[in-house]
């Protein structure tokens, strides 16, 4: 198997227990869980446990979450709060999720309430690592103190101290997993692109599904001797950007990439993508306090304050990956991108690329064939410009 | 009304709401005296700020400083049927429709910059903005706000009860918290809103040139808490007496004093309030001539329309009973250790976090309430775009089933009437009513 078919293997089981976590488990170890990129691996690693991407499944129907989780929670919560009620995580010992916004926090709490009214329900601990949503210096000393409370609850869970050592050991492989994927970007933004968008998110993703050493090793050899070997990608297609909610499959990607015009997706500033790898960490300082500076400092989420900065990153990104178009991909009641749009288009108007706007869209795509409607006709008018 | 505005004001039009009380009139007549007073100070070059509801006002008032509530001109603009103008306005600027309205009419007002046609003459300019984080989309909302208005703004940060979520130790806290909310906050949230506080008065001295005593603080929150006894009194007392002596229309129109919490025009209010309900309930006075069924209307009311509340009581006997607003968290606004005010007050926004945000708190104490108070029915307006208070809904709403409340959802907002289909909404309520009907 390529490392490449590993990854997309990896993606398409990611919530095959024996794929993604039997090894581990079986040898002794702890898994732990997290449904948003602020959660620090690093922590995690150095307490001897492995960081695991969860996610929702588009397919799942949310017939279970909807008892109590109200619809107007952001689909891909209600999608992963359905996979944890049903027991498709069972096997994650502890379920870290960081405070990124209003749905994926207040589901610590219903997680919290389920258990409280039906013990038997089979998913792990659950730990809310809070985040306060500004650079400022208080807010970012906060948020080391909470990094220290996880790191200190982490080893009461898994029984072993956290050295110094330990966390200056994961930050290096996990910056060189990021150092790895600005690879893949720069791939990206080639001309024409060496690799797709879908072929860019389930790299990324497997990242965080793959123990991460393990991982910098397969991804090294896609490097060096299978990215040639990917079918080649079409010169005369037009460069998109993607931006907004978090993308965490591949069905948005797939019809971009599959229109009657040419199309591919060079590069996102979704929390799956590039961002994910935007931002290394110190490796010069001692290691909490660079864990906390990159943690708060990173590339902003939607969630952070301050609007300039955030279009200023995001409208940057889509020129550095040259862009033609971008697609601005909201889901339903995810408000904190969408703050930021009109502002957004208007920066990328300043730099003559086109975008276009899907709000509110579903988890799982209920009208793919009227999206890729009204991608063509954008393209066309992406074409006409040229 | 100039023509623009007669162009975008749609047919239906909301009803006005009876009011009972003596003090109901005058608190509303307060609330634009005040409004006037803000202007008129003004005038004489005093900055004014605006703020959002959980911005610590009495902290404002204590410093003597003026200030706007953001919420209080939202649901005026509601209230005198502008909210779908000013929602249009930034639909216009491209900001899709269903994100927050509530945080967001007096925006569409400050992208529109047209006073001559807004509610009491358009808002003042005003020297800074202080937000708060109370949900999502508060933060972008209110960097907009500092952009148009083109002011400094100070943002306020509110921490989540974190940590571990195994067991007993975080229902313990939560109840700790719930339960002596005045002298128990987790540590590290209380000491990151203490210092949020400090940092927002500094902000304050500096823009305004008035200066923080805590001594005055203190005055104004042993105030406060005369105010939070005489509302939770009023407030249990209409629950407990049959025939219920108001309805929820009055106590609404008292809702414009936690705009300006802690004043002694404050207490008088509530005073009068409290006596003039205790004087009908000794009387046997009702909101019904022949009350039949009570019912709670949980959340927001219909800013557009509150006449709304008052349509079943003649055909129905049906009041909403008075439940000023979150009746189940008033008596925990009453803060009786005041040794140090700043950081009491401090605890008792940290706390806040605990109300809007956990399902087994919320649940427990509405099912208390809607036992003593007599409760036939629960009525939940689910406001989609808004989760800081309508989260937690289907949690709750399962447990007043279990217990033999019935309840009905409705979907509306607060203050868009866009979606508002009146005649559907009232056939809704009076079938409700009516399987409730002795």
């Amino acid at each position: 198997m390529t490392a490449f078919e590993t990854f997309q293997k990896y993606y398409k089981d990611r919530w095959n227990y024996d794929l993604v976590a039997k090894d581990w488990k079986e040898k002794g170890g702890i898994v732990i869980g997290y449904p948003h990129i602020l959660a620090p691996e690093e922590i995690i690693m150095a307490a001897g446990c492995l960081p695991l991407l969860m996610t929702g499944d588009p397919e799942s129907g949310t017939d279970v979450a909807d008892k109590h989780m109200e619809y107007f929670f952001t689909p891909d919560v209600r999608h992963l709060y359905q996979a944890l009620l049903t027991g498709r995580y069972n096997f994650v010992d502890l379920v870290c999720i960081p405070a990124g916004n209003d749905s994926v926090a207040r589901m610590f709490y219903y997680l919290y309430e389920e258990k409280r009214m039906d013990p038997s329900l089979k998913f792990g601990e659950i730990y809310l690592l809070d985040y306060l949503h500004t650079k400022f210096r208080t807010h970012r000393n906060y948020n080391f103190g909470r990094f220290v409370a996880f790191k200190e609850y982490l080893e009461q869970f898994a029984g072993k101290k956290v050295t110094d050592e330990a966390l200056s050991d994961a930050i290096k492989i996990t910056n060189e997993t990021k150092r790895l994927l600005k690879k893949v970007a720069e791939l990206r933004r080639a001309e024409p692109p060496k690799i797709s968008g879908v072929e860019a998110l389930q790299i990324v993703m497997a990242s965080m599904l793959i123990p991460k050493a393990e991982y910098n090793e397969l991804l090294k050899q896609f490097l060096e001797k299978e990215v040639d070997k990917l079918p080649p990608k079409k010169a005369n297609s037009i460069r998109l950007f993607v931006s907004g909610s978090p993308i965490d499959n591949l069905q948005f990607y797939t019809m971009l990439e599959n229109l009657a015009i040419p199309a591919i997706v060079v590069g996102e500033d979704t929390a799956f993508g590039n961002r994910y790898s935007d931002t290394p960490v110190s490796e010069e300082v001692e290691p909490m306090e660079a864990l906390a500076d990159r943690y708060t400092y990173k590339t902003p989420d939607p969630m952070m304050y301050d609007i300039k900065a955030t279009v200023n990153y995001r409208v940057k990104a889509a020129v550095e990956a040259k862009a033609q178009g971008e697609v601005f991909f909201q889901l339903q009641w995810d408000d904190m991108p969408a703050w930021d749009w009109p502002d957004q288009k208007k920066e990328l108007e300043k730099n003559e690329i086109q975008s276009i706007a899907y709000e509110f869209q579903e988890y799982k795509l209920s009208a793919p064939g009227r999206l890729r409607t009204r991608t063509e006709a954008f393209l066309e008018t992406i074409t006409a410009r040229k | 009304m100039n023509q623009e505005r007669k162009a975008t004001v749609e047919e239906f039009r909301g009803e006005r709401s009876l009011k009972r009380l003596k003090c109901s009139v005058e608190a509303t007549a307060h609330a634009k005296e005040e409004f006037k007073v803000v202007r008129a100070r003004m005038a004489e070059g005093e900055p004014v700020l605006f703020v959002y509801i959980g911005v610590p006002k009495i902290l404002l008032g204590a410093m003597d400083v003026l200030y706007w509530d953001m919420q209080q001109y939202s649901a005026l603009c509601s209230a005198k049927q502008m909210s779908r103008y000013y929602l249009d306005v930034l639909n216009n600027e491209g900001y899709f429709r269903d994100l927050c309205r509530y945080c967001t009419v007096p925006l569409g007002y400050a992208f529109d910059k047209k006073p001559d046609i807004a509610p009491w003459g358009g808002l003042p300019k005003f020297a800074a903005v202080i937000g708060i984080h109370m949900d999502d989309p508060c933060m972008p909302i209110w960097e907009l706000y500092a952009r148009e208005f083109g002011v400094p703004m100070y943002w306020i940060d509110r921490a989540y009860v974190d940590g571990s979520g195994n067991g007993d130790k975080l229902a313990d806290q939560l109840w700790l918290e719930y339960t002596y909310g005045d002298s128990y906050v987790d540590p590290h949230r209380l000491d990151m809103m203490v210092e949020e506080y400090e940092g927002m008065i500094r902000f304050i001295e500096t823009i305004t040139g008035k200066h923080f005593s805590e001594t005055k603080l203190r005055e104004y929150m042993e105030r406060q808490n005369l105010v939070s006894e005489y509302q939770w009194r009023a407030t249990d007392l209409s629950g407990r007496t049959k025939p219920c002596p108001i309805s929820w229309t009055d106590a609404l129109s008292n809702v414009s004093g936690i705009y300006f919490p802690g004043t002694e025009w404050r207490v008088h209010n509530a005073k009068q309030y409290y006596e003039e309900i205790k004087d009908r309930a000794d009387k046997g006075i009702g909101a019904c001539e022949n009350e039949k069924v009570r019912l709670w209307w949980e959340g927001h009311p219909t800013w557009f329309s509150l006449g709304f509340y008052n349509t079943w009581e003649q055909s129905h006997g049906t009041v909403f009973l008075p439940m000023y607003y979150y009746a189940q968290y008033l008596q925990s606004n009453i803060q009786r250790e005041l040794t140090h005010p700043l950081r009491q007050l401090a605890r008792m926004n940290a706390r806040a976090s605990v109300m809007d945000r956990i399902p087994s708190v919320r649940k427990h104490k509405m099912l208390d309430l809607a036992k003593q108070w007599q409760a036939d029915g629960v009525i939940w307006m689910l406001v989609e775009s808004c989760k800081l208070l309508y989260a937690s809904v289907l949690f709750t709403r399962e447990e007043l089933e279990k217990e033999g409340v019935p309840t009905l959802e409705i979907n509306a907002d607060m203050v868009d009437a866009r979606d508002w289909d009146d005649t559907k909404m009232k056939a809704l309520v009076t079938s409700f009513i009516e399987t409730l009907m002795p």
